[in-house]
This record gives structure tokens, sequence and C-alpha cells, in this order.
């Protein structure tokens, strides 16, 4: 079994936090696209209104 | 069909076919929602909710997460509102308590055995509770929950 040098260690550890930041980036965008501001009154259409046409098919599929 | 026919669509659907929705969920899920109803429909995030169940409910059509007060909420629109007060009562109350018995009895049943056939998981709840369990509506209790629990973070 070949056994790996420091410099390449190191870049593997390097790209793998890397990976794992961007993962965290991505995750923490989709969050916070997560919470809607809706205006007005709290009917369901001012709340369906907030959501993304994509969102709105789940809906109709799971109902 | 487009984005304003669909919420037109839903608009109706929802509150017409929340009776059949909530036929489907268990009692943490009803407890969220009374609690979100006896709150005016805004309640600001629970902390037992995370993130991955909050994208379940959203997806369920009846609770959705919104900016409240500058932090995280969820609401459940005035409309669904009206629409579960007159849902509520005995029957929707013994249908939540036998929706979590077979989930708890499900949960227990995967974790002794690894891996089951869903029609002997059916068979062996409904030996369990000495009750006859119809097989679809089994599947959509499942079929919900396994959507909410699927990751707890």
């Amino acid at each position: 079994m070949a056994i790996l040098d420091l410099k390449t260690w190191n870049k593997i550890r390097t790209g793998i936090a890397q990976g794992l930041k961007y993962e965290r980036e991505l995750q923490e965008k989709r969050e916070q696209k997560l919470w809607r501001h809706v205006s007005g009154s709290f009917q369901l259409e001012s709340v369906l209104n907030s959501l993304s046409k994509m969102e709105l098919d789940g809906i109709r599929n799971l109902n | 069909m487009n984005k304003g026919e669909l919420i037109k669509e839903l608009v109706i659907a929802i509150p017409s076919h929340l009776f059949r929705i909530l036929y489907r969920i268990d009692k943490e899920r009803y407890v969220l929602i009374k609690n979100i109803v006896k709150h005016s429909g805004k309640l600001p995030l629970p902390r037992n909710v995370s993130v991955n169940k909050v994208v379940a409910l959203m997806a369920w059509g009846v609770i959705f997460p919104i900016h409240l007060e500058g932090g995280k909420g969820l609401t459940v629109p005035i409309d669904i509102i009206e629409q579960f007060h007159a849902s509520e009562g005995k029957e929707l109350q013994q249908i939540i308590d036998r929706n979590s018995e077979w989930i708890q009895l499900t949960h227990g049943l995967i974790y002794y055995h690894g891996v089951m056939n869903t029609s002997l998981l059916v068979d062996r709840v409904s030996d369990l509770m000495k009750q006859e369990i119809d097989f679809l509506d089994f599947l959509h209790v499942f079929s919900s929950v396994s959507d909410y629990y699927k990751q707890t973070a």
C-alpha cells in the first residue's frame, strides 16, 4: 500500500475542508431562501404567492 | 398550468381536502398545528422543528415558513385555520392517536427486524393492535411520516 507524502496529504485535507465549507454555504443559502416575507394578511393566497412554481407543484402532487 | 392558475386551484383544494390531509398525520404535527392556531396562526419556530421538518411541512400545504418579527416563524393561513376548527373533534383525535400508535409500532418493528416487507409490517402492526388495518390508509400515513422524520437534524 502506497504511503501519502505530507504535501499530498495536505492537499487532500485542504480539498476536503473547502468542499465542506462550500456545502455549508450552499445549505445556509437554501435555508435563508426558505423563510418568506408575506405581505398583508396571512391568507392562503398571499402565502402561496411567496412560493416558487416548483414548490406549488410539490404541494399539488402531495395533495 | 401557470403559477396563477395553480394558486387558484390550491386555494380551493387545500382547505377542502384538509380533513383528508389531517387524517394522515401523527400527534407531533397535530400538536404543532394546534399550537400555531392557538397563537392566531403565527408562531416563532419551535426548537424541536428542524429545517428538514419545515421543508416537509411546507410541501404538505398547511404550515409555511415565514419571517416573523425579524426571526424565523411558522404560519397556518387564516382560511386553513377556519377549516381546521371545523375538522377538529373526537373522530380526528381518534385518527391521530391511531396514526401515532401505527408509527410507534412501525419504528419498533423496523428497529427489531431491520428490513420488513410492507404487507408483513401491516400484518404485524394489525396483530399487535388487535384491529384490522386498511392497507392504503397505512401507506398514506407511513409515506407522510417518512417525509417528515426522514432527517431529523
